[in-house]
């Protein structure tokens, strides 16, 4: 009985690791490569989900809305590279992310002045309401297919970044911004590419969140989205794969918190375990050396 | 005459690259010593360790026989220490009369540092006087020529009242004039009592002015001596002189 | 004499003057925290019990529950010794939820619930404590105590090099700003009457963050001008009310991208000098 309750957790926690660490690769693929703080992703990633929510409402098949929805987000993220963080490119760090959470309020505002701030409730119909039982552990379609996508999006990404010239250029200009303008890469292009990327992975995620919880409001941006700035600090903000350890090593975590602990604790919980890596090993589980993480900001 | 600072068996490597190799030297009180030698040779990397912002694998730094080494680089500053640097650092939000103030704050006493005392304030006119730069008192320092921001740095560093002063190419940027104005203030400043170390290209300045020149190549001291010792040594001539001829 | 709406929005501003300053305070030593939220829920929940349980007079309560949040801000600081930039940033978002999630959790002061029956504070108290606190910064901000803030701002290790300690500086700096976010909690309690949780989240942060950054970031006068604009902007702007917080987000882009400094800066009062001083 105890043993199959705590691997459903583990499953459930699962779920909500995959989806940090979408959300956490697209805040590190910006951190990693650009040195600045996107705060707007979280509020993108909620747009994600608004966007995928209402596709799928209008009888829009869930992949056609997930793509639709990542779109959505990347198209959100590229518009804030141009506005609110190339002018500021030379600035120091802190002033972009600044002009970022001037996004994320407008993009929140935007939201609850669309969609209201009520909850908005999703009735999940066919095969997507199917699950499997195992004994007394039970594992849902929504879970697994928040598991492929997941899964999917990363190995694409990992396949983008490290096989392909647009990958080879991103780490150029991630490791030496003057030097991969020599060597030919157009930063200001790259900077697009990289937000695009990231909004496409925020959306992704806020589709996802969606379908395994089936309930959204406007605040899920700093509910969800904050957290994922924890996951991407316990993973390593500069080393963008820490997520996919951090990801789920926080899921389970929140998730034993809440079965364990009271569901009030798991905020409690997760950033504290961030505050202890920030004091311990301020690059992260897998950062590099803790030179590199100093040299960024 | 005293040594104000002992400089002995200094090593230090930078992950398998070694900047300094024993190097040794004594500065002796109240005088002028030069430390010359190509770029890369180490002349900075003596003074970053003298100031605290390396630690030396080994060796040791005294400043009148307090041990230097290990002490966080504020504290050695207050120990009487002061330092310019190759490429300037002001604070790039402040007059000219900001850092006269600001560098003798450390000096007084916390509630003392809320209005400054006349003796501030007086040392403060004191300094600028000094080195030329009270026409440009409330001027933000980085705005002004960078000859006039290198005096601005020598200021601040003079201002905390050192023991010894170390100057990082201090003419660069300077005209004629102005070099020969300047050998004539650290003069005056050794006059006081001062004791200075600079590392400076320049050998027309350098010669005239040090009591006392040591020539670094690769890390390690290859000579040291006066002026016109060192013009004769066979190993500084083929090491860097005779790199220029 | 002000109508009770209208001193209530007085009550407000002065509130969130406040909360710029401790945020003013601490980005002069180059640190931005984005959770001052916490220090103003400590203020705010520990003066409450003080006076409430305890029935402690309320300045003396605002005065211990200011330098609790002090210590505080002297823990939160030393992180702040090795963290820089973003990654302080991030730390500070962290504090602030932790905080939250705690007054969540605690059941002595109400949990979730929330806690009230605190008595009303009349609107010359709060002004009183505002005008107290930014003249202090103000003259502060005259001395060498703020060059030597400055100084940290502008190049750390040069700062060092003139014999200055840091370390100390960038503490003292983050105890301040603690200290000042917790009288803002603890005259919002008392102006309000009832705290939860929820009051101190990442917006009321981050609220503090934009009145400093639009009122003009290089002076604690900007502050003023910050905490006017958020109270008064949503009054002259009644028609598009729901479209408040989009507003000052664009805003805060605006000025950023136009702007950086704020509507106020030092320069503008330099200016002023150097006329007085040629007429």
């Amino acid at each position: 009985m105890g043993v199959s309750i705590f691997i459903q957790q583990v499953l459930n926690g699962l779920t909500l690791g995959a989806v940090y660490t979408l959300i956490a690769l697209a805040f590190s693929l910006v951190m990693g490569i650009l040195g600045i703080l996107n705060l707007a992703i979280s509020e993108i990633f909620m747009i994600g989900a608004f966007v995928g929510f209402s596709l799928i409402t209008a009888g829009v098949p869930v992949w056609i809305a997930l793509i639709g929805a990542m779109i959505a987000a990347a198209l959100v993220s590229i518009v804030i590279a141009r506005i609110g963080y190339e002018p500021l490119r030379n600035a120091n760090h802190i002033t972009p992310m600044l002009s970022t959470l001037g996004f994320s309020m407008i993009l929140q505002n935007l939201a609850t002045n669309t969609w209201g701030s009520d909850p908005m409730q999703l009735t999940l119909e066919g095969w997507l309401e199917t699950r499997f039982s195992f004994g007394l552990v039970s594992l849902s379609v929504v879970q697994i297919v928040v598991f492929v996508v997941t899964v999917g999006l990363c190995v694409l990404t990992a396949l983008l970044i490290q096989r392909t010239d647009i990958g080879r250029a991103l780490r150029a200009v991630a490791e030496n911004r003057e030097i991969s303008r020599i060597l030919g890469v157009r930063p200001r292009r790259m900077i697009l590419v990289a937000f695009a990327l990231s909004g496409l992975l925020a959306g992704a995620a806020g589709v996802l969140v969606g379908l395994h919880y089936s309930v959204i409001t406007p605040y899920i941006g700093v509910e969800i989205g904050l957290k994922a700035i924890a996951v991407m600090i316990v993973g390593g903000a500069t080393n963008i794969w820490g997520a996919l350890l951090a990801g789920p090593l926080i899921g389970i975590l929140e998730v034993l918190t809440v079965a364990y602990g009271g569901a009030a604790m798991r905020d409690f919980v997760v950033y504290g375990f961030m505050i202890v890596i920030l004091l311990v090993r301020p690059q992260g589980l897998l950062g590099g050396s803790s030179k590199t993480s100093g040299g960024r900001v | 005459m005293s040594n104000v600072l002992e400089f002995r068996g200094i090593n230090q490597s930078f992950g398998g690259i070694k900047a300094l190799s024993d190097v040794s030297f004594d500065l002796a009180k109240g005088s002028i010593t030069g430390a010359i030698g190509p770029n890369g040779a180490g002349k900075t990397t003596i003074f970053n360790v003298i100031t605290g912002a390396y630690r030396p694998d080994s060796g040791s730094v005294k400043l009148n026989g307090q041990e230097l080494l290990g002490l966080a680089p504020y504290r050695i500053a207050r120990a009487g220490i002061s330092r310019t640097f190759q490429n300037i650092r002001l604070f790039p939000s402040m007059t000219v009369w900001d850092h006269m103030l600001l560098s003798q704050a450390p000096r007084t006493p916390m509630l003392g540092r809320l209005i400054p005392a006349r003796k501030v304030t007086e040392r403060a006119e004191e300094m600028m006087e000094l080195f030329g730069i009270t026409g440009v008192r409330d001027r933000i320092a980085v705005s002004l020529p960078y000859g006039v921001q290198r005096k601005v740095e020598m200021a601040r560093a003079y201002a905390m009242e050192p023991q010894l002063l170390l100057l990082d190419e201090p003419v660069a940027g300077m005209n004629h004039d102005e070099a020969d104005h300047l050998r004539e203030v650290l003069l005056g400043l050794r006059g006081r009592g001062l004791s200075i170390f600079i590392i400076e290209h320049d050998m027309r300045f350098m010669m005239a002015l040090c009591d006392e020149i040591h020539v670094m190549n690769y890390g390690r001291k290859i000579a040291g001596g006066k002026p016109s010792e060192i013009q004769s040594d066979p190993a500084v001539i083929a090491a860097y002189l005779g790199e220029d001829a | 004499m002000l109508s009770s709406y209208q001193a209530g929005l007085v009550a407000d501003g002065s509130i969130l003057l406040l909360g710029a300053l401790s945020v003013y305070v601490i980005l002069s030593t180059g640190q931005l925290s984005l959770g001052n939220a916490g220090f103003m829920a400590i203020g705010a929940y520990l003066s409450s019990w003080l006076t409430v349980s305890v029935g402690m007079p309320l300045t003396l309560a605002i005065v211990i529950s200011a330098a609790v949040s002090a210590v505080f801000g002297l823990i939160i600081g030393f992180p702040a010794l090795r963290l820089k930039g973003l990654y302080l940033a991030m730390a500070t978002i962290g504090f602030g939820e932790i905080v939250r999630t705690f007054f969540l959790n605690f059941e002595p002061t109400g949990g979730a619930g929330g806690f009230s029956g605190m008595e009303h504070v009349p609107l010359w108290y709060i002004l009183g404590w505002t005008v107290f606190t930014l003249g202090c910064v103000m003259v502060t901000e005259r001395t060498r105590w703020w060059l030597e803030i400055r100084a940290v701002n502008d190049d750390e290790l040069a700062a060092g090099l003139v014999g200055m300690n840091t370390t100390v500086t960038k503490l003292m700096a983050f105890m301040t700003g603690a200290a000042i976010a917790a009288v803002a909690g603890a005259l919002f309690a008392h102006q309000t009457l009832y705290i939860e949780p929820a009051s101190f989240g990442f917006e009321r942060s981050t609220e503090f963050v934009l009145a400093m950054i639009l009122g003009g970031s290089s002076l604690a006068a900007g502050s003023i001008v910050g905490a006017a604009l958020l109270i008064l902007l949503p009054e002259l702007l009644r028609d598009f009310v729901d479209w408040r917080i989009a507003i000052f987000g664009a805003l805060l882009v605006a000025v950023l991208l136009v702007r950086r400094q704020g509507v106020l800066d030092r320069n503008l009062f330099g200016l002023a000098r150097l006329w007085r001083r040629v007429n």
